[in-house]
């Protein structure tokens, strides 16, 4: 393509939808959080945050630009930092908010908000009996995860005793492995390990109660449709990397011969994973706050929670208004402030073992090995 | 699901803001009989209240029959499963509460028609909810 390599073309699809999704951020969060910071709602509409959300905007969008640049003149000739770069827009975008966050908390320092809000909290908790939990979303992504070991247990015999387990760019094989159960199926373990860590998130998430945004109309039923959403979204997503470690199994056991091909129909289902993700996160928003419709019976004001108001401050439990850390919180899982989806309670310390343990795994694997 | 709004600028205590909530609810027919209501340290955490408060209106509801502990250590909901102490419970409350409206001069069927208008309103709001 236009004399690009895979790998090139992959790394600027890929920065490309993380400057999408950064720059949009802003867009999806909840009415009453103005970059990180809890503010009035009737604050969201003023010309100070509209200017604040362009230039955040630009700034992204700028960033993105520079390292498709980047890539395409210099970055793809070191395949370090083709793996790293990712990560680094994402905290580059990270400083393009920071000043924006603290300009606004000086804003509310200096106005004293918190002494005008209300001082309301209105939250969602989730029974086990009111818990829904939409299963059939998992299905498909089961059903690639049981063809991968069918294909392969049929296929096991016609594998040779030394086989291609890495490619390169073009489609040529530069690593070969000694068969054996755990070689043949290496990438369908990948591929349970990630689908179970997927449906046990989705788990979680399908329990996590939370705040509702109060200063959204039918606050409530945006609540739900977005937990119900983020679930569903979450037990859907196996499906596509399954078929993406479905493809990569197949080259590697000798099923078909994708030569050029293969990275790019390997990855195509990851990109449409990532496209359903800013699809679907773009019109729910955070705690429902993008969704037209929330209700099936439109503004009846009357129920609690729908009431238009503001929340009790919060913004001493978000560091720079995106870590959280509440002691006294026992949920591990917290909607995000600034971003889409859930974020650790970094108070937990459950959280900090999360943290811990794979570093512990990958020492105690070193040692072993 | 369990709606709570803890209003902290109002002159009601959270404790009881958080009681009346969940006895409201479980009479309106969104809560049910065995329904496990969250752990108080949830409630607590989440709604930004201290841990002592939450447990105060959950001691209350066990006082009033509302909910009890299980050995599991969760709180289920028990209201509708009334029992001759429960029923014996009400009675008396109910009869100091009506002695005391006498004693302020209210007559019998204003009495009746109080508690019918209370009746009346509870079942409106369990359609509405619906």
């Amino acid at each position: 393509m236009f004399g690009l390599s895979d790998l090139e073309v992959i790394e600027m699809l890929l920065v490309a939808t993380i400057g999408i999704i950064l720059s949009i951020i802003p867009y999806v969060t909840e009415k009453s959080i103005i970059f990180g910071v809890r503010a009035p709602a009737e604050f969201r509409s003023t010309a100070p945050v509209r200017k604040a959300q362009k230039t955040y905007l630009i700034a992204v969008l700028l960033i993105t630009a520079l390292s498709e640049v980047l890539i395409f003149t210099i970055i793809y000739r070191y395949y370090l930092l083709l793996a790293v770069y990712p990560l680094f827009i994402v905290l580059v975008a990270f400083f393009a908010y920071l000043p924006e966050h603290y300009a606004i908390a000086k804003r509310k320092r200096d106005e004293r908000w918190v002494e005008r809000a209300s001082q309301t909290v209105t939250a969602q908790f989730v029974t086990a009996e009111t818990a829904q939990f939409p299963w059939v979303y998992a299905v498909p992504g089961l059903l690639v995860l049981i063809a991968l070991f069918v294909i392969g247990i049929l296929y096991y015999p016609s594998i040779p005793s030394t086989f291609p387990t890495h490619f390169g760019s073009n489609g040529v094989p530069n690593q070969y492995s000694a068969k054996s159960i755990g070689s043949v199926f290496l990438v369908g373990f990948i591929s349970i390990a990630t689908t179970a860590l997927m449906l046990i998130i989705a788990y979680a998430i399908s329990r996590t109660s939370f705040r509702v945004d109060n200063s959204s109309r039918q606050s409530m039923e945006r609540g739900e449709i977005f937990r119900y959403r983020m679930t569903a979204m979450l037990l859907i997503i196996p499906v596509f990397i399954n078929t993406t470690l479905l493809l990569s199994s197949l080259q590697i056991w000798g099923v078909f011969k994708l030569g050029n091909y293969l990275l790019p129909l390997v990855l195509a289902p990851v990109f449409a994973m990532l496209v359903l993700i800013v699809v679907v996160t773009y019109l729910t928003g955070q705690l429902g706050s993008n969704i037209r419709k929330p209700g099936h019976h439109a503004a009846s004001d009357d129920t609690a929670g729908m009431k238009q108001e503001s929340m009790k401050d919060d913004d001493l439990y978000w560091r720079g208004g995106v870590v959280y850390v509440n002691r006294k919180d026992p949920r591990w899982l917290v909607p995000k402030r600034f971003g889409m989806g859930y974020t650790l309670n970094f108070g937990h310390p459950g959280t900090i073992a999360l943290i811990i343990l794979p570093f512990m795994i990958i020492m105690v694997a070193i040692f072993i090995h | 699901m369990l709606t709570i709004t803890v209003d902290h600028n109002s002159k009601e205590p959270p404790y009881k803001q958080i009681y009346d909530q969940i006895v409201s609810q479980i009479s309106a027919g969104i809560l049910v009989m065995d329904d496990v209501l969250p752990p108080s340290r949830t409630l607590a955490g989440v709604l930004d209240v201290n841990f002592h408060t939450v447990n105060r209106s959950y001691q209350m509801l066990r006082d009033n029959g509302v909910i009890s502990l299980t050995r599991n250590r969760k709180y289920v909901v028990t209201a509708g499963r009334h029992d001759e102490r429960s029923v014996n419970e009400f009675f008396s409350r109910e009869q100091d509460l009506i002695s005391d409206a006498l004693a302020r001069g209210f007559g019998e069927d204003e009495i009746i028609d109080i508690i019918k208008k209370i009746l009346t309103t509870r079942s409106k709001n369990k359609r509405g909810d619906c």
